[in-house]
């Protein structure tokens, strides 16, 4: 296990020196830095997760789930600011809402009016989830009187996702009512104040996300089923509600999992993986797609949605592949984050070494990093970003607009426990 | 009408009513429900179809995240649910929520999630896979459960048999626990290994693709190389059964006399030529109901087995099934799916089990009220719960 790091170093140089010029782009690229914690020693024991970073007035503020969040935990959403160059400017942690009961879950962030608005799901009564915002300045102050209830009551409401027009937020979310037996999806607008708007229904689950480009809110969702495991997007108007009917934007796989970002002038950047590899075969190729969706809200590349019979070699939109089933091989697999550097995307992937008897287990999750050009990858082999003997995964990305980048992303620390980790990117 | 006319006499004698069995025909129908058929409902016991891939806790109904998992049902009515992101609970208010933060079927195949976790009356406490050892859970009401290695090491594979601290397993792909307390596993889908008084002691001999041969039970042989079979007990506390995958067989070991059967799974045809094949081997490699050494048989190899306490029967099954299947009587007859349709109300309750239609399922256990718990890889969102219209649902 001790050669692992340097195993994979070598494999990883390797493939830049057979590549060639791609080896100048993975030096010349993109500059990773040093890795450094958020919140050493906090209060959840050990115990963080599911990231999220926005920038705004010069500062990212990431929030993340600080804490035991299963039955007897008491997890909160914890927040700190880190400056432009990756100082963290809050050292003991900001705890978001530190209500006596439950536990608070899956934050997303989003800049816009002066202030950041964190929204998370919280299992407030013990039984079924609620979905409950606050807003931070950049100068790391409170400043709701109190957390406000987006959207509650005695079902399930989960997921939440904000972004931002600037001067005011819209918060997307799953949820259920009544005797329903169907998630489905809505959408809030919040003010900077902490005023929340009437839900729409969006047409968009399960898994919202909602990204603004500059000009237009675009929502995301899909993953729902094994057959059934698209992605479909849709433009929303200013107050949430639908522009049209959702586009299929990714075709089907197990498990769809996505990331959403917008950009600016172009449209909005979807990212999800394909195939798991299967013990029987049928599993493959993986691949880390991309596709970029028009300002119409339609998918600009086909391969997306619509590939080659049979399909075995990498496609345009695809930033990275796993075919061979072999050791030492890789695979692309879940979790994915993306954002505008001003020039182009940024997107951080999770790549999965193999094991097993037939190697198809996942085992050693790295993340790796490329530029984005629309939807293609501009770094074909991938930078890697975290890729030591850790299981490093669940990646979240915020961009300063000016090749300056975030990345934050859980790191296993054994036993179960994740610690949160943060690198400063920076594109050339 | 033959086929008909015989599925009936083959109903009657299976239920009893028939003193003599028939004479068999040329050919019978592929699906055989069970006389108890008409009785079973399905209720959605956890998770969503359309909650999605992300892990959700709260009313088990509205779970999301579970993908195909297993299921441990507790005396106390609570039922815990080994899935990809740890080890959740379903307490007995239909509340869900996560437990313990480690992946139990990381150790297994995760093919099946049949028999991966195991509650041991002895002791109180439930086992499982934890990388290359075995697990106990140590349950805690302020913080996740703890696993302590039992037998094994986590981080060490191997086949040595001894002390449980000198021992090493490689993957333990099904836990099997008898009223006695006594541990069985089937480690890297190869070896049944036993666990008590402190010691490891494999118990078969042949252990690789060896065919198939019953006898004394070191010197029986399997053919379970490659994807899981699956291990589970059986009527007392001596009897195991197992899913031996590549010979399409379902295995009983006599663990009193060491000694292996086979229970059900038509043989492999001698005539490979499907021109040159007769109706009843033309039957085999299919998901075919009758009786179980001659006509029935599983598609793809036998994946499962999960023996249900209350109807004194073995579920079991091939891991290409979108019906639920039992042996019971010498006879595999189809209990829940018969009439499969595409579009059943996935999220209900009280659904007749007819109309169920899961697909590569299995049962991935069985309560000490005959409540089976569904899994399956073509909605791989949780579990669902048969049970018989006399049976106590939720």
């Amino acid at each position: 296990m001790n050669g692992e790091p340097a195993m994979k170093t070598i494999m990883y140089c390797a493939a830049a020196v057979l590549l060639g010029v791609q080896a100048v782009a993975v030096a010349q690229g993109m500059k990773v830095g040093d890795e450094f914690p958020l919140l050493v020693n906090g209060p959840g024991g050990g115990y963080q997760g599911t990231p999220a970073c926005a920038f705004g007035q010069g500062i990212y503020l990431v929030v993340w789930r600080e804490g035991w969040h299963g039955k007897g935990g008491s997890a909160r959403i914890c927040a700190t600011r880190v400056s432009a160059e990756g100082k963290v400017l809050d050292a003991g942690g900001i705890q978001i809402a530190p209500a006596a009961g439950g536990v608070q879950e899956r934050p997303r962030v989003a800049f816009g009016a002066g202030v950041f608005v964190v929204v998370w799901q919280e299992l407030r009564n013990g039984r079924d989830y609620d979905v409950v915002a606050s807003a931070i300045s950049p100068e790391g102050k409170l400043l709701w009187t109190a957390p406000v209830v987006v959207a509650g009551g005695p079902r399930n409401q989960v997921l939440p996702d904000v972004a931002s027009n600037g001067s005011s937020f819209l918060i997307v979310w799953q949820g259920l009512s009544g005797e329903e037996t169907a998630y489905r999806g809505y959408a809030a607008v919040v003010s900077g104040e902490g005023k929340v708007g009437p839900a729409v229904e969006t047409g968009i689950t399960p898994q919202p996300r909602v990204a603004w480009n500059g000009t237009a809110y675009l929502a995301a969702g899909g993953g729902a089923g094994f057959w059934q495991g698209s992605v479909y997007a849709v433009r929303l108007g200013e107050n949430g509600a639908p522009l049209g009917k959702p586009v299929e934007v990714i075709k089907g796989t197990k498990a769809a999992v996505f990331s959403l970002s917008g950009v600016p002038g172009r449209g909005w950047l979807v990212v999800s993986h394909r195939s798991p590899p299967d013990p029987w075969g049928w599993g493959g190729p993986g691949a880390m797609r991309a596709v970029l969706v028009n300002a119409d809200g339609r998918p600009e590349n086909t391969d997306g949605v619509k590939e080659p019979a049979g399909v075995k070699e990498q496609l345009p939109g695809w930033l990275d592949m796993g075919r061979e089933k072999t050791k030492g091989s890789t695979w692309p697999w879940g979790a994915s984050a993306s954002a505008f550097d001003g020039k182009r995307s940024v997107v951080v992937w999770q790549r999965h070494h193999l094991c097993g008897e037939k190697m198809t287990n996942f085992t050693n999750c790295d993340l790796i990093a490329a530029r984005v050009d629309g939807y293609r990858s501009l770094d074909v082999t991938g930078i890697p970003v975290a890729a030591s003997e850790a299981e490093e995964t669940c990646p979240a990305l915020a961009s300063d607009g000016a090749g300056g980048l975030l990345a934050v992303y859980e790191k296993g620390q054994g036993d179960g426990r994740t610690a949160i980790m943060a690198r400063v990117l920076r594109t050339e | 009408m033959r086929c008909i006319l015989f599925a009936t006499m083959l109903l009657g004698y299976a239920v009893g009513f028939g003193a003599e069995p028939p004479a068999e025909p040329d050919d019978m129908p592929l699906i055989i429900p069970d006389p108890s058929a008409g009785e079973w409902l399905v209720d959605r016991f956890a998770g969503n179809s359309t909650a999605g891939p992300t892990f959700l806790q709260g009313p088990a109904r509205e779970a999301g995240g579970l993908g195909r998992c297993g299921a441990c049902p507790l005396p106390d009515g609570r039922v815990l649910i080994p899935f990809g992101g740890g080890v959740a609970e379903v307490d007995t208010e239909g509340t869900l929520r996560l437990v313990a933060p480690v992946n139990p079927l990381n150790g297994t195949t995760a093919q099946v999630t049949a028999n991966v976790m195991a509650y041991n009356p002895k002791d109180g406490c439930v086992y499982l896979a934890v990388g290359h050892g075995l697990g106990r859970l140590i349950e805690r009401n302020d913080g996740p459960w703890k696993v302590e290695i039992a037998a094994g090491k986590a981080d060490h594979a191997g086949f040595d048999d001894g002390a449980l601290k000198d021992a090493r397993f490689t993957r333990i792909d099904s836990i099997v626990i008898n009223g006695r307390g006594e541990i069985y596993v089937l480690d890297y889908n190869q070896r049944i290994r036993r666990i008590a008084d402190g010691q490891v002691v494999t118990l078969n001999a042949s252990v690789r693709s060896a065919g198939l041969v019953d006898g004394p039970l070191e010197k029986a042989a399997f053919r379970m190389i490659g994807l899981g079979g699956n291990l589970c007990g059986g009527e007392d506390d001596d009897t195991l059964y197992l899913s031996d995958h590549w010979n399409f067989v379902v295995r009983r070991i006599d663990l009193k006399n060491k000694t292996v059967s086979t229970v059900a799974g038509m043989p492999k045809p001698k005539e490979s030529q499907p021109a040159k094949q007769s109706a009843r081997e033309k039957r085999y490699n299919r998901n075919s109901d009758g009786p179980a050494l001659t006509w029935a048989s599983f598609n793809s190899g036998c994946a499962y087995v999960c023996w249900d306490p209350v109807n004194k029967a073995l579920w079991c099954g091939g891991p290409d099934e979108n019906r639920f299947r039992w042996l019971k009587d010498g006879q595999i007859l189809t209990v829940i799916g018969a009439k499969g349709a595409e579009k059943w109300p996935k999220d209900a309750l009280g659904v007749p089990a007819e109309s169920v239609r899961l697909v590569w399922n299995a049962v991935a256990a069985v309560d000490s009220q005959g409540r089976a718990y569904l899994c399956a890889s073509s909605d791989p969102h949780g579990l669902w719960r048969a049970y018989r219209k006399s049976a106590q649902g939720r």
